[in-house]
């Protein structure tokens, strides 16, 4: 009797261990979760295998493609050319204007870097005539059918990287801001005019047969006019609108004109009609046009869609609010909607019937809907999203994934505007990459599974993989035969950290991993990652020596590399060298000393005084924070002086506020410091303008010299847990070569220096020479020309003479440590720090709560 | 004949019992005994990515992490002061309700009210309380005395203890009520009729039977104890000050920096000493209220 009790007893005990252990550790938290991408079936991913060719008989097509049209299995290709016979075109105010409404969407930024590398860079005039082409051809974008949109994401990057200050790009930036400050005024606009443009409209069938021409026609130049949209009805009439801008100079006001023409599909011109009274206005922006087999004509605005009858008479019109995204036709000839709204992305059907919309769609995930495409078959829309061609099946309310573009070996950042016919697809296609390159047309067809040859697969994984990856991915695919690179992308993840760290979690461990976002050094302390140098000291090719000392060693944990990224941004303030009398480094104190004996001088532009702590203690993160030893120095007179000196920064930093620009205050010593997060060679000579020689860099303040900072671009690591480590390593080290940094024009104009030293010394060599020369590539290099126009001050930029040059070296050979913004840390100082700064703490009491819960943090970590 | 038939029935019997635990039985198991093993191999091996067996050096770590050890002594400390003033009080206050004093009732439904309170708008409430420029700190100001920062200094345990107080104390009291209740009046009366005062008969007779009450609400505050985490999170997040870092805090950092080696080995020696505790609350319940369960 006893003995059974004691065993009851026990069973108990065991249930309530088993109960508190599992409910602290937390047993069934956090589930991956419905949009985690799938673990990699080799199998499955043959069957997303599609061949991508370009269209037969396109090569025979005068122009360049603009835009085309499906209507059963008949492809209708507009083309258009520029004539490029007048020398010099000036672009016209209206473009500027129009370059505006550009500005206002992501979209259109992709295509400046698109034409970049396109550019005759002998050719002074191009630019100009590349910036009025691009606002044709973004206008012509809005609708979602131009390739240069297929990546918003990108195309800021690329619109960033060319109007920042640290942009390197020789001719873009140059001509980018010949065209941002050419003034209005000085533009005798009765002189000037579009080139005339021709355009040309093709007929063919899918598989390229029954080609014909049958439409050209040539645009006067003076009429300003270019195509807008384009569709095809289902009795095969094209529909195609043209857009024209004038600019009223009496009344200050732009004015949008559009005409509609109907075209049989032999090319005669049936109806013309004027759309100008229905589609302008004020504030409203013409996106799309669709002509649906409903027998309806659709005009997708920015909040709202214009509903017309074959007739082109306006029937109704339905609003939404936010804005338009895109307007396909479904499978079921309906008229389907994309807006971006307060809850996210909708898609609604078009209900004409009920002359409203019909219900959202209900999606299950997140996915970029904003390039959505027809639809056909049993697919009611498509989308690239991520990696993958989607279709969405109605009757199942889920998306079934078609292609997979980096199995298929083709980058779908190159991608866009894809109608489907049959079980075959059409898209446009631009090579980014390349060196030269234009929008050509491609047929994608299905392979057949079983002819496709097993590989062994390298899994990448980011939480944000950008273009830049997949063509490198596709590149190295195509280079041998041994391994295929999968990429998993978690940017479709609603929480993509929390979606890629459940499935680490759950075992599904990538090959290589982009640690961008990712606290890396936590991984590293968790054995996740392996040694580089493990690899590279095996490489028959690559070795320690090819790169960058500094960099590399600052790359390092405990001697040992775990992560590496093929660039970096140094990280740098620059100030007059007379200010703090030449001295190596800053203290907070030399600021606080520098800034109480002038009036009005601070030594940072527009920073808040929690910014000022955490970025300070970011760039000296060591000196504060000791992982080691679990020691941390935030109640240390160093702390407590930066919180002092900190105070005297505002709350909230007011952009509105009218006050004296950046550059005029760096000038006339009321601004202590400029501060580059990339520095590049540009900056050398523009910061040596703004000081007038007297300049000097320095890292951020510290009581010691701590060296400058980096902050790396894309850094990439091995899993332990890898079982191709070889294979991850082959592709990760062709991120470190020279080919990579130096061998894409695209990629050079990118902020960062390369870590690789020859491409060190080819970006050194691009900013020096002084006579054109030809690069181990076959790039025509120029000697390096750019001007800066900022806040009045304008600096010719020039090839870098020897001391500058120097100046350049030295700042790499500064570098010492990577910047680590620790979000815990951060959170924890910004919420302390206001206590003292609203005056309800003491800087001692405030700074010795953060020692405590800082220290928490650090030794819970150790 | 008659030992085959009883045997047969004692079999049937059996099997209707088995059948009727297992769904609670595979349940248990599944999500909580298969769990606790996978928590001991994690234990004991460097790291869930390539996992190799390390016997007890992750115990070790966390035997020298200073982040648990300090979690390990508030969640004790609290414990050992919050468990014995929440039996202690809710039983002094089950008694004087016992007795027969006027608004009984509404006294005990307003003990009962904190349980009703979401902790969501619990810990609201002990915001507006205990925040530096809080309700308290402005009363404060107003006798002459200086500001204190009750969630930030040494003072953060007890105003985490009293909201533990106010909010378990009401359930408690009403598990001591249902106690008190049963006891059978015919002791206390030939208590009475043997001049036994009242101290004597609250020792010698309420306090026996109630025994097994003691240990119930003493494991309840135990494991409410634990949960005290949720209002300590909701007030002060990820990293308090020291004095408020638990041991839950301790295991949920570790869980989201994917630290399992770490978090298993915390959990199993947590779990240790909870069974021991628990096996103490039952050899303690066994020896003083055995003369008193049938």
């Amino acid at each position: 009797m006893k003995r059974a009790k004691w065993i009851k007893k026990s069973l108990l005990i065991l249930m309530t261990a088993s109960l508190v252990a599992a409910t602290l550790t937390g047993c069934g938290k956090g589930s991956a979760g419905n949009n985690s991408p799938v673990k990699v079936d080799a199998e499955q991913l043959k069957q997303m295998v599609y061949s991508g060719q370009e269209m037969p008989g396109v090569n025979e097509m005068e122009g360049n493609l603009g835009r085309y049209c499906v209507e059963g299995d008949t492809l209708f290709i507009y083309n258009s050319k520029w004539e490029s016979e007048e020398e010099n075109q000036i672009m016209p105010k209206d473009l500027e204007v129009d370059e505006q409404t550009m500005e206002d969407e992501a979209d259109s930024a992709a295509l400046e870097g698109e034409d970049a590398p396109d550019i005759d860079e002998n050719d002074e005039d191009f630019a100009l005539e590349a910036a009025a082409e691009e606002a044709v051809e973004n206008d012509e974008e809005t609708e979602g059918d131009e390739s240069a949109e297929t990546d918003t994401a990108e195309g800021e990057e690329e619109n960033d990287a060319e109007s920042s200050e640290d942009a390197e790009s020789e001719e873009v930036n140059e001509d980018d801001v010949a065209v941002d400050e050419m003034p209005v005024e000085d533009t005798d606009m009765e002189d000037i005019g579009y080139s005339d443009t021709e355009e040309y409209i093709y007929t063919m069938k899918s598989d390229g047969s029954e080609f014909t021409k049958i439409y050209q026609n040539t645009i006067p130049g003076k009429d300003g006019e270019f195509l807008n949209c384009m569709d095809v009805s289902q009795d095969e009439f094209i529909y195609l609108l043209y857009s024209k801008y004038e600019y009223d100079e009496t009344k200050g006001t732009d004015n949008t004109y559009y005409t509609l023409r109907i075209m049989d599909k032999s090319g005669n011109i049936k109806q013309t009609q004027d759309m100008s009274d229905l589609l302008s206005g004020d504030d409203t922006y013409l996106y799309d046009m669709k002509v649906a087999d409903d027998g309806n004509l659709y005009f997708l605005m920015d909040s709202k869609v214009i509903v017309c009858d074959i007739n082109v008479e306006k029937q109704f019109d339905v609003q939404f609010d936010g804005w338009g995204c895109g307007i396909v036709e479904t499978n079921d000839s309906r008229a389907l909607v994309c807006f971006s709204g307060e809850n996210g992305y909708e898609i609604r059907p078009i209900d004409v019937a009920n002359k409203s919309f019909g219900d959202k769609l209900e999606l299950d995930s997140d996915y970029s809907v904003n390039q959505i495409y027809d639809g056909n078959g049993d697919y009611l829309f498509y989308l690239i999203s991520g990696n993958r061609l989607r279709g969405y099946k109605a009757s199942e309310k889920k998306f079934v994934d078609i292609i997979d573009w980096v199995s298929s070996n083709l980058n779908p950042g190159n991608i866009s505007d894809v109608r489907a016919i049959g079980d075959e697809f059409i898209g446009s296609y631009y090579d980014y990459m390349a060196e030269e390159s234009q929008t050509v047309l491609y047929r994608f067809t299905k392979v057949d599974p079983s002819t496709i040859t097993s590989k062994e697969t390298i899994t990448y994984t980011g939480m944000y993989v950008d273009d830049d990856i997949r063509s490198q991915a596709v590149k190295f695919n195509k280079s041998q035969d041994k391994y295929q690179v999968y990429i998993t992308d978690y940017s479709t993840c609603e929480q993509p950290d929390v979606a890629m760290q459940t499935d680490i979690l759950a075992g599904n461990v990538p090959d290589i991993i982009d640690l961008s976002g990712l606290d890396a050094q936590k991984l590293i302390a968790k054995g996740l990652l392996v040694d580089l140098y493990s690899f590279l000291d095996q490489d028959a090719e690559l070795s320690r020596d090819d790169f960058l000392p500094q960099p590399l060693k600052a790359m390092e944990t405990d001697g040992k590399l775990y992560q590496v990224a093929p660039d970096y941004g140094i990280n740098a303030l620059i100030s007059k060298k007379s200010t703090f009398n030449d001295k190596d480094f800053v203290s907070v104190k030399d600021l606080a000393d520098a800034e109480n004996g002038s009036n009005g001088v601070k030594a940072f532009y527009m920073r808040s005084n929690a910014d000022m702590v955490t970025s300070i203690v970011a760039n000296n993160y060591t000196s504060y924070i000791d992982y080691t030893n679990g020691k941390c120095n935030f109640d240390s007179d160093e702390f407590i002086n930066l919180l002092e000196y900190a105070k005297s920064y505002p709350n909230e930093v007011n952009y509105d506020e009218d006050g004296e620009d950046y550059t005029t205050m760096l000038r006339n010593g009321k601004l202590l410091f400029a501060d580059s997060y990339y520095i590049g060679a540009e900056d050398i000579e523009l910061y040596e303008a703004i000081f007038e020689g007297d300049l000097k860099f320095y890292g951020y303040p510290s009581n010691e010299y701590q060296g400058l900072g980096i902050s790396m671009n894309r850094q990439l690591g091995i899993c332990s847990k890898s079982k191709d480590k070889e294979g991850a390593w082959a592709f990760l080290r062709s991120f470190l070569t020279d080919e990579y940094s130096s061998g894409s024009s695209f990629r050079r104009m990118g902020g960062g220096l390369p870590l690789n030293k020859e491409s060190f010394e080819a970006v050194v060599k691009r900013y020096t020479a002084t006579e054109a020369y030809t690069d181990k590539y076959g790039h025509q290099i120029d000697p390096y020309e750019s001007s800066w126009g900022m806040d009045g001050l304008e600096v010719e930029i020039v090839p870098l003479n020897k001391e500058q040059e120097a100046i350049l070296r030295s700042l790499v050979d500064q570098v010492t440590h990577v910047i680590t913004y620790d979000n815990n840390v951060n959170t924890i100082l910004e919420e302390e720090c206001g206590a003292f700064f609203s005056g309800a703490k003491s800087a001692k009491e405030v700074a010795g709560i953060i020692q405590n819960r800082i220290s928490t943090y650090v030794n819970e970590n150790r | 004949m008659n030992k085959l038939r009883e045997y047969l029935k004692n079999r049937n019997e059996k099997k209707w019992q088995a059948i009727l635990m297992a769904p609670s039985l595979i349940g248990v198991g599944l999500f909580f005994v298969l769990p606790f093993f996978v928590i001991i191999y994690y234990s004991v091996v460097d790291n869930p990515f390539n996992p190799s067996f390390v016997f007890l050096d992750n115990y070790i770590n966390v035997l020298q992490n200073s982040a648990f050890l300090q979690a390990a002594k508030n969640t004790a400390v609290f414990s050992l002061i919050a468990v014995p003033l929440s039996v202690v009080l809710s039983l002094l206050m089950a008694s004087i309700l016992e007795s027969n004093i006027p608004f009984r009732s509404t006294f005990r439904t307003c003990f009962l009210t904190p349980l009703m309170v979401p902790t969501a708008s619990v810990v609201l409430i002990w915001q507006v309380f205990f925040h530096y420029n809080g309700s308290i700190n402005e009363f404060l100001m107003h006798l002459g005395a200086g500001k204190v920062d009750w969630f930030k200094s040494s003072f953060a345990q007890v105003v985490i203890l009293v909201l533990f107080l106010w909010k378990n104390l009401g359930y408690n009291m009403v598990l001591f009520m249902a106690g008190l209740g049963q006891i059978p009046r015919e002791y206390l009366e030939v208590a009475d009729l043997d001049g036994a005062g009242e101290w004597q008969k609250f020792v010698s007779i309420k306090l026996r039977y109630l025994s097994p009450t003691i240990l119930f609400v003493a494991i309840m505050s135990l494991i409410n104890s634990f949960k005290v985490f949720r209002e300590v999170y909701l007030l002060t997040g990820d990293y308090p000050y020291d004095t408020l870092y638990m041991l839950q805090h301790f295991m949920n950092n570790t869980f989201r920096g994917m630290d399992y080696q770490k978090l298993c080995a915390g959990a199993i020696l947590m779990c240790i000493v909870v069974v021991i505790i628990i096996a103490v609350l039952f050899e303690v319940e066994d020896r003083f209220g055995k003369d008193v369960e049938g």
